[in-house]
């Protein structure tokens, strides 16, 4: 396993392997634990190999993080405090040097005075008026990952984030929105990593996010209709519409320049950036079939976000199987359950439900020939 | 109506009164095809390449055309069959 790592979708990747030989007729007891889990996987597979990459694997923790203990204060940040000098050196600190050491800090000024442009042309902004959360009929908790529905951005990353997170602990995605304000505006918290060059560091920043949209426009079908994430429940007493994903999305645009510069990305780091928890990774295809499905369960048991990504690189051949069975190939999915014992994966597509888009019981082969990379964030900090 | 509409690959767009999910762009034969997920149509994706003509939310939509660059998500352009 390794740490995530954010990667463009246009970055140059080895072509997928093919499907490993099949696992012996093996059963194993995974300790929910994570230590005895390491032990565990170690004695199972045999591999010493990939327990020492388990066990190098320790989260760092936010003990002590006040945003994680407490609601996120409430005075906004506006600006990054630039350093006289950087790791001890003097030197001139710019706007672009800040930038590029200091990834997805760039600004946190709204962006409605510009306008967005979608597949279909430019979209305008328009203002929603709703409530952060409503408890739709058949949700379990006001954030539930039914009011997940990615619209015509290519964003699904950090949707299937959302989702994830919103599955492993509703509270997580809770504490990120706060409002609406006397101003009918929201106060959103996305996670920056402010470690520099040299070390991941996580901080809250909070932005006001006003609750104005990109709508289709009147040559778009649904014109008025929101262009990029969905709204979700509509609250039965008039309170109109949940916004909880549409603002999310509009305060990670906002910090990263726009809603043009978030289409691409993989759900492991998105996850970190909204929960300021380092997410683990591993790709599927080099472990064997029950090491996987016990890896995955025993991160859903331990409350952790899991998200999946479906490949780029597959040959059209592959590409007519993935069809058939229903998997949309360069797409990321949240990790719903596994099955072990019809070794099976359920997937949610964060298209929405009314796409009938999302993969029930899909056999722990195709997940391995499939997807490339599994995330795992612990959304909460934990003790070593 | 002359205008056409363009479905990103892996993203949903909206024809007439149905959301439409793109998905897994490919080369077949001589031209691209793609997959479409309908949120009217419960019998499963379409495949539909240049030319197609697909019912989707209401109305009928032709497909103008299927592009992709290898490494980057693809487009679907389609326009309202009754386009002059």
């Amino acid at each position: 396993m390794t740490e995530s790592r954010s990667r463009g979708p246009e970055s140059p990747e080895k072509a997928p392997g093919p499907q490993g030989p099949a696992a012996p007729a093996t059963t194993v007891s995974v300790p929910t634990t994570a230590a005895s889990f390491v032990e565990a996987l170690q004695r199972s597979s045999g591999n010493r190999a990939v327990s020492q990459l388990l066990a190098r694997e320790s989260a760092p923790t936010a003990e002590g993080d006040p945003a994680l203990v407490a609601p996120v204060p409430s005075e906004v940040i506006d600006e990054i405090k630039e350093p006289e000098t950087l790791y001890g050196i003097k030197m001139p600190i710019t706007v672009e040097l800040l930038d590029m050491l200091t990834p997805g800090s760039k600004g946190s000024k709204d962006i409605d005075k510009g306008k967005s442009k979608g597949a279909s042309g430019t979209y305008t902004y328009t203002k929603w008026s709703g409530k952060a959360f409503v408890k739709g009929a058949s949700d379990r908790d006001e954030v539930d990952p039914n009011d997940i529905q990615q619209g015509d951005l290519g964003d699904c990353y950090l949707l299937a984030a959302m989702a994830a997170i919103a599955r492993a602990n509703p509270d997580a995605i809770r504490r990120l929105v706060r409002g609406p304000n006397a101003d009918g505006t929201f106060d959103v918290t996305i996670y920056n990593d402010t470690g520099g060059l040299f070390k991941t560091e996580y901080t809250p920043k909070t932005v006001k996010v006003t609750p104005t949209f990109p709508t289709r426009g009147p040559k778009d079908s649904a014109p008025g209709s929101p262009a990029f994430a969905e709204r979700g429940d509509f609250d039965p007493s008039g309170g109109g519409p949940e916004l909880w994903v549409m603002l999310i999305e509009k305060a990670y645009a906002m910090q990263e320049g726009g809603y043009e510069k978030i289409v691409g990305g993989y759900g492991a780091p998105a996850m970190e950036r909204l929960t300021g928890q380092r997410s683990k990774t591993f790709e599927p295809s080099e472990y064997k079939d029950f090491q996987v499905l016990a890896t995955i369960r025993t991160y859903l048991q331990m409350g952790y976000a899991v998200t999946a990504s479906a490949d780029w690189y597959v040959r059209d051949a592959y590409k007519n199987e993935a069809r058939a069975k229903g998997i949309i190939l360069e797409h990321e999915y949240a990790v719903v359950s596994v099955d072990e014992t019809k070794k099976t994966i359920d997937l949610q597509n964060p298209w929405g439900d009314v796409m009938n888009a999302h993969i029930k019981g899909l056999a722990v082969a195709d997940f391995q020939k499939y997807f490339r990379e599994v995330g795992a964030n612990p959304v909460t900090a934990r003790k070593k | 109506m002359t205008d056409e509409i363009t479905l990103t690959e892996t993203t949903v767009g909206v024809l007439g009164d149905a959301r439409v999910g793109v998905a897994n762009l490919m080369t077949e034969g001589e031209g691209m095809t793609a997959q479409l997920f309908l949120s009217d149509r419960e019998s499963g994706p379409v495949i539909v390449g240049e030319g197609d003509v697909f019912a989707a939310g209401g109305g009928t939509w032709q497909v103008v055309s299927v592009e992709k660059t290898p490494g980057r998500h693809g487009s679907v352009t389609v326009r309202a069959t009754d386009a002059t």
